[in-house]
């Protein structure tokens, strides 16, 4: 192949892949109008590495929405379960002195039993996953609250630092909790397009039962999923403890539909079989530019609440559009 | 209705057929599949505009416009699939969109009931008005239909195959009916595929084809052999396939398989090398072997040997592992749309291309396109989705999928459904060609690409295999009789 044609052949295999992205004219359209609105501000690094730190909870229980939305479920359980997991750790190491490493995957195990009964209830019970997921949400926040009786749990005694480190440290100079989610990212990413088990979760969304008669075992994969989105939703509520430094019993509660309105702004089609991890990226920073934008040009808060509605609508329908016209 | 003309798009599915109905007779209406039948009787209904023609009821022209229209004229269709709301009582069901109302739009429920109590017990039906739809059996469902026609005093009845899913003692009891209602004076329409039922019930028939109405007859001075011949015609075996040549190796072997309502006793051995085709119409439940043999259908009892060893299928995935590949009838049942041409022809497979954690792109896309060469399937690249591909090509990808599994068995329900003419003929050398290296099944509801493409033929009639015809003897007047059950007295 000679020189030109291989440059070609590389620049159409990345760029391809991008234009196949619906939102992200989206999110570069966004970008532009607050960088002129706040003077540039938005583009300093110092602010990009807050932006970063600030959606990196968010990224994480979006990946795991991002495989459920695209068997054509929904788990409205992520914001329990990012509660259940963060006071959960926090008190593993608060109260029985677990070792940190130890905490952190306990707590998420915590967390996956709640992605196992839904998988369950979904699956062999054929329950919709709207309603299960959302009954499981309910009973999550149940036990949190007897168990806490509703008060935080704020002392992580000797392991706080370790904590902290993980919310708050860096690493030659980038936010520890920007390196982890890039790796989950990376990870899921690589899941969900290069293994065997991601191609059937593609299929089943796709065509449930031509998955069938190919011979996948479709309940098997659909359990999966669901597991793996509470296990990542789990995750993400440990570093968000970490962030918070608290493991308060409510601290999910904005992490039940944000990561939903991620997933769909990112072109992830509730329709399922389409979208995937790198749809998911762009839709969770155009959720986070929103916030910080609109933080940056100082709206006042109870306004920004009622742009972000509307902007989100707007994105939603414009790729709803644009798919149409596409066919 | 004089010279009623229909078309879609190019294809004319009634040329200038009239078709004449006598007040108190049973009127047969024969074709087979796509001669016609369905399209004149929507005419009549009002769900089709004909192009061209006129209805002409009791000496007065009626511009059926609507099916609203054809009811309020007293025309009453009873279409195969019926149309009572399952969880819906019978009285509400038989006086649905005509409530007897009081004040404020209350509903009349003793009037409701006795109404309904009244055309249940003319139709021969004694069960309790308040019975849920979902309750009754098929049979009982279509005497309600009727009930609810007689409660709207329809003149017209038309039946659309009502007998194809009902027992022998239930078509008896239907037909008593249909007598019943023709000597109240009513004019009944019926289509059926069953030539000795016709023979049993009806006065006269009038036999469609390719659109055409190719006569009308007396029954009592008809043989079912000549009514047969009308339907088919004159069309002979078109063979210019180079067919293979069955060996004595039996591939599979299926022996007494049995499920209780669908089919029963079900044998027949199938060697490499063989194209056995599987014709029945519908009622046969020839489709419901095939997908028991694919472990979709549990049968009651079933003794399957595969290689001479015997299987014991209970679900796609061992199917496909023990050498088993079906096309099935529906193609959206098979293709996943969003994904690539790559990822469908894979998909049964996808483990085998794994190389350590990951699936190799590179392998799947050497495999596809040796598959889009040797199947000559027009795609823009490895990569598209399928749904961007036609349907003879989406039917190609299928096949591509189920041959790169290597089967030993390759079961296809109606191959070439909704595929153009080119590309159908494709189609058929290539499943003639592989018969070569495994054993063929088909079961199609088109039954002359079953003779043009089968080396042996069984028939099915009512879940039992009652016909077995070598390649030579399986003409379309021969099979057609067996099918219609014409050949009994």
């Amino acid at each position: 192949m000679s020189n030109s044609n291989m440059r070609k052949a590389i620049s159409s295999r990345i760029f391809g892949n991008i234009f196949r992205i619906v939102s992200l004219p989206g999110l570069l359209v966004l970008f532009i109008v607050f960088f002129i609105f706040s003077n540039g501000r938005i583009a300093n690094l110092d602010n990009l590495t807050n932006l970063g730190t600030q959606v990196a909870v968010l990224m994480v229980v979006s990946l795991g929405q991002t495989m459920v939305i695209l068997i054509r479920g929904i788990d409205l359980s992520t914001g329990a379960v990012i509660s259940l997991a963060g006071v959960f750790t926090a008190s593993f190491v608060a109260s029985y002195s677990f070792n940190p490493l130890l905490a952190i995957v306990a707590g998420v195990m915590v967390g996956s039993c709640i992605g196992v009964v839904n998988g369950l209830l979904i699956t062999r019970l054929e329950i919709p996953s709207v309603i299960a997921t959302l009954g499981m949400s309910t009973v999550a926040t149940g036990v949190l609250l007897s168990y806490t009786h509703g008060y935080p749990i704020y002392n992580l005694g000797q392991y706080t630092d370790i904590f902290t480190t993980i919310g708050s440290g860096r690493l030659f100079g980038i936010p520890i909790l920007i390196i982890v989610t890039v790796f989950v990212w990376i990870g899921v990413w690589l899941l969900m397009t290069r293994t065997v088990f991601g191609r059937h979760i593609y299929a089943i969304g796709g065509n449930k039962e031509a998955s069938r008669l190919s011979g996948i075992n479709v309940l098997r994969t659909e359990l999966i999923v669901y597991v793996l989105c509470s296990s990542l939703s789990a995750f993400a509520g440990v570093l968000l403890m970490s962030r918070l430094g608290v493991g308060h019993p409510l601290a999910g509660d904005s992490f039940l539909l944000d990561p939903i309105a991620a997933v769909l702004i990112g072109g992830t089609s509730m329709a399922g079989g389409e979208g995937g991890a790198v749809d998911t990226l762009v839709g969770v920073l155009i959720m986070g530019v929103l916030n910080n934008g609109l933080y940056l040009i100082a709206i006042d808060a109870f306004s920004i609440t009622l742009i972000k509605g509307l902007i989100i609508i707007g994105a939603v329908a414009t790729i709803a559009l644009r798919k149409r016209r596409r066919g | 209705m004089i010279n009623i003309c229909k078309r879609f798009g190019e294809t004319h599915a009634l040329r200038n057929v009239t078709f004449e109905l006598s007040k108190g007779e049973i009127h047969a209406l024969v074709g087979e599949n796509g001669a016609g039948k369905s399209t004149l009787m929507k005419v009549l209904s009002g769900a089709h505009k004909p192009d061209s023609g006129k209805i002409v009821l009791d000496g007065k022209e009626a511009k059926v416009s609507d099916t609203s229209v054809a009811k309020k004229l007293g025309i009453a269709m009873i279409y195969q699939e019926l149309t009572l709301i399952p969880k819906m009582s019978i009285m509400e069901n038989v006086f649905l969109g005509r409530f007897p109302k009081r004040f404020l739009g209350f509903v009349e429920w003793n009037t409701l009931e006795r109404e309904t109590k009244k055309s249940l017990d003319a139709v021969g039906l004694f069960v309790d008005p308040k019975t849920k739809a979902e309750k009754l059996s098929y049979a009982e469902r279509i005497k309600v239909e009727i009930a609810r026609a007689l409660s709207t005093d329809a003149k017209v009845f038309v039946f659309d195959e009502p007998t194809s899913t009902l027992t022998l003692p239930e078509v008896e009891s239907l037909f008593e009916l249909l007598r019943s209602l023709q000597e109240k004076g009513a004019s009944i329409i019926f289509i059926s595929h069953r030539i000795d039922e016709i023979f049993q019930v009806c006065d006269r028939a009038t036999v469609l084809r390719d659109g055409e109405k190719v006569g009308t007859v007396d029954i009592k001075e008809t043989s079912k052999e000549q009514l047969v011949h009308m339907m088919v015609g004159e069309r002979g075996k078109e063979s210019t396939l180079e067919m293979p040549t069955p060996t004595s190796e039996v591939v599979l072997s299926v022996r007494e398989l049995s499920k209780q309502g669908a089919y029963q006793g079900v044998s027949f051995d199938l060697h490499k090398g063989e194209v056995l085709g599987i014709a029945g119409l519908a009622g046969s439940n020839t489709m419901d072997v095939a997908d028991s043999l694919f472990g979709l259908i549990r049968p009651d009892h079933a003794d399957i040997h595969l290689d001479g060893k015997h299987v014991d299928v209970k679900g796609p995935a061992e199917a496909i592992k023990e050498g088993f590949a079906l096309l099935p009838q529906d193609r959206t049942n098979g293709l996943v749309n969003p994904m690539s041409v790559a990822d469908n022809i894979c998909l049964p497979i996808m483990r085998k291309f794994k190389e350590r954690l990951f699936v190799s792109s590179r392998k799947q896309s050497e495999v596809t396109n040796r598959w889009i060469k040797s199947l000559r399937i027009a795609t823009p690249s490895v990569k598209t989705s399928v749904r961007n591909l036609s349907g003879g090509n989406q039917q190609k990808v299928l096949l591509a999928k189920w041959l790169e599994c290597n089967p030993k068995v390759l079961i296809l329900e109606n191959p070439t459904r909704g595929v153009d003419v080119g590309t159908k003929m494709e189609i058929h050398e290539l499943i003639v060609k592989l018969a070569e290296k495994m054993g063929i099944l088909l079961i199609s509801s088109e039954i002359p690409e079953i003779l043009k493409l089968s080396t042996r033929t069984l028939v099915m009639r009512k879940g039992r295999i009652v016909g077995d015809f070598s390649r030579d003897e399986a003409t379309l007047h021969k099979v057609m009789i067996c099918i219609t059950g014409a050949d009994q007295a």
